[in-house]
């Protein structure tokens, strides 16, 4: 959580520098050359972050639907995902509003009541291995690289400089909300974190068959995060090649990353190994280099003396 | 599905590429041609059974001796 909150300050310190830029037009201001590899190395994880999601998501659809192929469902909802950037970030924003409502009453009808009954002892059993409890941590934290899309997404935000409260809110509110929850069906099912979205769905389906809402609202979140990592990776492109317009690369792009979701994991036991083993040191890997690499664009380009160039 | 692929292909080519040469926005054109033939390489090898550059292998690859590595440290 002090790490999310710190990396997410880092990096609206970054983009508030020039808030109408994206951290590739600005690294490229300051320094053409590292400017373009920080653009392409940004690039090629957002692509990979959405294929990876687009997969976790047409894999949960394919268990519900099991004779309709995972393709239909990849290229539905990244196609989705596409028409609305088409027509703007603020359609995904007003989309996600809107499920504000139903995630709270999820969590009225299905994780409230089960506050009352958890078994404390449980609950302490992870601190038996603590050096597993803390690799998990570790590798958590990792998945703040994610974060990294905020650089994209700023520019096109109204008030770019009084954002800041807004995302710490959320960041806070996501981190409770996470925590309530693993704790919750830990504290009571024994479920760990792996198993939780099963979990969740079995436990709507026998409070009173509102596992619908709960599949709406999985399938809606996951759309809104693989349509904002699509629009960063043609943002990203587009910046990278210095193109007036993401527009015409929205559709290819999408092809792309729907397939590329499919060539990417034999089944889910290989999904899941890599999103353990892997994932959290691709995306560590991103989140330390990026800023490293915008502090030496902006060394070389301001050459020690403390003046930016001109964006 | 080669040929709904086809057609989706010359979808994505009617809707944009007019436009794009309308407004003579060449750089726009060849980015949008260089992503689309990526897409289509990984699009019909997938349908065809043709084997793909895989980059989660790649990554695999180059990473497993550090998670190795922990693995051995926190365990």
């Amino acid at each position: 959580m002090p790490w999310a909150l710190g990396y997410t300050w880092l990096i609206l310190k970054i983009s508030h520098q020039a808030p109408n830029l994206t951290i590739i037009e600005q690294a490229k201001a300051y320094a053409p050359v590292l400017g373009i590899i920080l653009g392409l190395i940004l690039v090629i994880f957002f692509i990979l972050v959405a294929a990876y999601y687009l997969y976790d998501l047409a894999d949960f659809l394919q268990t519900l639907l099991p004779k309709t192929p995972t393709i239909v469902f990849s290229l539905v909802v990244i196609a989705l995902g596409a028409f609305a950037i088409k027509l703007g970030l603020e359609t995904l924003a007003r989309l996600a509003v809107i499920l504000i409502i139903p995630v709270f009453i999820l969590i009225a009808v299905g994780i409230v009541p089960n506050l009352f009954t958890l078994d404390f002892p449980t609950i302490l059993m992870p601190l038996d291995n603590w050096k597993h409890t803390v690799k998990g941590a570790i590798f958590q934290s990792a998945v703040f690289g994610e974060l990294l899309v905020l650089t994209m997404l700023l520019p096109a935000v109204n008030k770019p400089g009084s954002i800041g409260k807004s995302i710490f809110i959320t960041i806070f509110f996501g981190w409770f909300l996470i925590v309530t929850l693993v704790f919750t069906l830990y504290g009571n099912f024994s479920i760990y974190t792996t198993q939780i979205i099963y979990k969740l769905f079995e436990l709507y389906r026998e409070v009173g068959r509102i596992e619908s809402l709960f599949i709406i609202l999985w399938v809606s979140t996951f759309l809104i995060k693989v349509s904002i990592f699509l629009y960063a990776a043609v943002k990203g492109l587009s910046d990278v090649f210095g193109l007036k317009s993401h527009g015409p690369l929205v559709w290819p792009m999408t092809v792309f990353i729907a397939f590329l979701s499919l060539v990417s994991f034999r089944n889910y036991i290989d999904y899941f190994r890599f999103f353990i083993d892997f994932y959290p040191l691709v995306s560590l890997s991103v989140e330390l280099v990026i800023p490293l690499l915008f502090g030496a664009a902006l060394l070389l380009g301001t050459g020690l003396k403390g003046t930016l160039p001109k964006a | 599905m080669v040929y709904l692929l086809t057609l989706i292909f010359l979808g994505i080519i009617a809707f944009e590429v007019p436009g794009l040469v309308r407004k003579k926005m060449w750089r726009e054109l060849a980015a949008f041609s260089v992503l689309l033939v990526i897409g289509m390489i990984y699009s019909y090898g997938q349908v065809l059974d043709i084997p793909l550059p895989n980059p989660t292998k790649g990554i695999e690859a180059v990473f497993k001796p550090v998670s190795q590595y922990l693995d051995q440290v926190l365990s």
